[in-house]
């Protein structure tokens, strides 16, 4: 070792442009894995939550006679759904009926809307309550919703309190409701006026632009006071079967096709309507996810290179010092841990000073809230910095394995005769 | 009677260049007894150094082997003949091979097993013996081309070998410092019972050597004292 650090301090220029290198490339490894970590992260988490929504139903027209049904829906649709005591259809918007996606549909259970809850990878599960009848005075079949206003399946498949761009979102009083935009415009209708809706009068009190969703309506009510609204029209208060909708929300787009496939394990007859903006964003946080893999590779090699150069160029200067040396009896074991310690001396040391100075333009950046990308605010991972400071250590071992095979293949007069 | 300590059998040298084959040694046998004084003369080029090279084990030959001891070189480890080096041979270059960058101090240390003890009461002795004392802590670019031969061969004799190479000692030397190196040399086969080959182009060396052989073109041409 004396010698290790004799030839640090004989070659003290060559040693500070060797630690500074490792010093350069440990630092710049370090912000460069904390700044991409960091957007990589902002950016899954954006296009994690980026179309991971998607509504279920089952069209009125499956057979009735399958087991699942008994526990999903319900199979007498006169008698659930029909509040009448006169033989009414209930496929027939006339008279109203449920409907979702265009198509008339069954009483779903509450049962069903909690083995949905229990799949893995939904993040939440809501019910939903959508209804179609005609309305002689509007001339028009309308469409309204009931729904869990706090559920974040709610806000992504129909619709959420920000979308509100008069008045107020869902409110508690059975009396009033909430319009979609366009629908209020066709209408004229404005804050304060009656609308009459299943021989009920019902007051606007919000009007919402929800745009481009799953589950859009005409109006909007909470979904227990759409209940109420309905209860001349639907017979909904048997053993849970109150819902015809099952709005989903899942954790993560990447898992939005598991998902949908597993619950059309668990009922075939059940239709899935999404819009699919899981896919694109799925590809992008793969793409992602890929390139930042690469990088993080091409970072490891460059520095691999750099070590190994750095290693080599030294031993090239060093060449005619080991020909002597193993013509005075060294041998390549012995000249080998002379290199690896002073590599790995080397690397230490350049590591150190290079995470230190990491650490402190990170903290600075943190200090003056200085954004580099328009992403959150850097943070400092100290298994990131360890994964690098061991990446570079390990670097600086593989780097000093090219000089010690070259030491090995020659011999002490080949040495002499070509470099001294 | 005396059994040789170093012998080479048909030892060959070849370098290929682009148009030739260079046969630096050609086909070489040659005993070296124990306690002997072998010189080996010849013009320039015409192998000597090669040869040494080869005897000492630095050097790998194209055909032929090289036995030490009875044993042949090329089957040992790179461990035990880098052992042989450290312990039993040792070797003066023409041009010194010092460390430019090592004191003369340290130039002689790094010769020495890194277990070795008393490093200080070896090395200072020699520096008397070879009146370098004064110069411990000199650069080699510090001293005269004498002064720094003289280390090479302080460097030799910290290891205590029994055997020495000395590839043309007084080539780069004045007549005044190769007679010391000579009287050194020789106090060394008298004294220590060291078995010397050297290498001369010139005949300071030829009233002492027991033996003279004569290289030329790779070939011994033939040598008797």
């Amino acid at each position: 070792m004396k010698y290790v650090f004799k030839e640090f301090r004989r070659h003290l220029g060559r040693t500070v442009a060797s630690i500074s290198g490792y010093i350069i490339a440990t630092m710049f490894i370090i912000l460069i894995i904390t700044i991409t970590r960091n957007n990589e992260k902002d950016t899954s988490n954006i296009l994690k939550g980026t179309g991971t929504h998607f509504i279920i139903y089952i069209p009125s027209g499956v057979p009735y006679n399958n087991v699942p049904f008994e526990a999903a829906c319900c199979l007498e649709p006169e008698f659930c759904t029909s509040a009448s005591t006169e033989k009414v259809s209930v496929k027939n918007f006339k008279n109203g009926s449920l409907y979702s996606d265009g198509v008339y549909t069954k009483l779903l259970s509450r049962n069903f809307l909690n083995q949905i809850k229990q799949v893995k990878g939904v993040k939440d599960a809501s019910p939903y309550l959508l209804y179609k009848k005609y309305e002689e005075k509007y001339n028009a079949e309308i469409t309204i919703g009931g729904m869990e206003p706090n559920s974040i399946a709610t806000n992504n498949n129909v619709c959420a309190p920000n979308d509100i761009i008069e008045g107020k979102f869902l409110p508690s009083d059975t009396s009033e409701i909430v319009a979609e935009e366009a629908f209020a415009r066709s209408f004229d209708l404005h804050l304060g006026d009656t609308i009459n809706y299943c021989n009920k009068k019902l007051k606007l009190v919000g009007i919402i632009n929800s745009g481009v969703k799953p589950g859009k309506a005409d109006l909007y009510s909470r979904f227990e006071n759409l209940k109420y609204i309905l209860k001349d029209q639907l017979k909904l208060n048997m053993s849970g079967f109150d819902l015809n909708v099952i709005l989903v929300e899942v954790e993560d787009s990447r898992n939005q096709i598991e998902v949908m496939n597993a619950i059309k394990l668990q009922n075939q007859y059940a239709s899935l309507s999404s819009y699919n903006c899981y896919k694109p964003a799925a590809n992008v946080m793969s793409i992602i996810g890929k390139a930042s893999a690469i990088s993080y590779g091409i970072i490891f090699l460059f520095l691999i290179i750099f070590a190994a150069k750095t290693q080599t160029t030294s031993l090239m200067e060093r060449l005619r010092e080991i020909g002597i040396l193993k013509s005075l009896g060294w041998s390549n074991r012995r000249l080998g841990r002379q290199i690896i310690a002073g590599s790995m001396i080397q690397a230490l040391t350049g590591i150190i000073i290079g995470s230190a100075l990491a650490y402190v333009v990170l903290l600075l950046l943190k200090y003056f809230k200085i954004q580099l990308i328009d992403t959150s605010m850097v943070s400092i991972h100290w298994s990131q910095m360890f994964f690098v400071c061991a990446l570079s250590l390990a670097g600086g071992l593989i780097a000093s394995l090219f000089p010690i095979f070259r030491i090995y293949k020659l011999r002490a007069a080949d040495i002499m005769k070509n470099y001294l | 009677m005396n059994s040789p300590i170093i012998e080479s059998i048909s030892l060959s040298k070849y370098y290929t260049g682009r148009s030739q084959t260079i046969k630096a040694v050609d086909d070489v046998s040659l005993s070296i007894n124990r306690n002997e004084f072998i010189l080996i003369k010849g013009r320039s080029g015409s192998g000597k150094s090669t040869l040494i090279s080869l005897l000492s084990g630095l050097d790998k030959p194209t055909h032929g082997k090289v036995l030490i001891g009875n044993e042949n070189i090329e089957n040992l480890s790179n461990q035990v003949l880098s052992k042989l080096l450290a312990n039993k041979i040792g070797i003066i270059f023409q041009n010194f091979n010092l460390l430019p960058t090592y004191s003369v101090f340290e130039n002689i240390d790094i010769a020495l097993n890194p277990g070795s003890n008393h490093r200080e009461q070896i090395i200072m002795p020699l520096l008397e013996q070879l009146e370098l004392k004064d110069k411990v802590n000199f650069l080699p670019y510090e001293l005269s081309l004498g002064q720094q031969q003289k280390v090479a061969i302080a460097r030799t004799l910290a290891k205590d070998p029994s055997i020495i190479f000395a590839d043309e000692p007084t080539g780069s030397v004045d007549d005044e410092t190769a007679k010391e190196i000579i009287q050194h040399l020789l106090f060394l086969k008298n004294e220590k019972k060291v078995t010397l080959i050297v290498t001369s182009h010139g005949s300071s060396f030829d009233d002492y050597a027991d033996r003279i052989v004569f290289m030329q073109a790779g070939k011994i041409n033939s040598g008797l004292l």
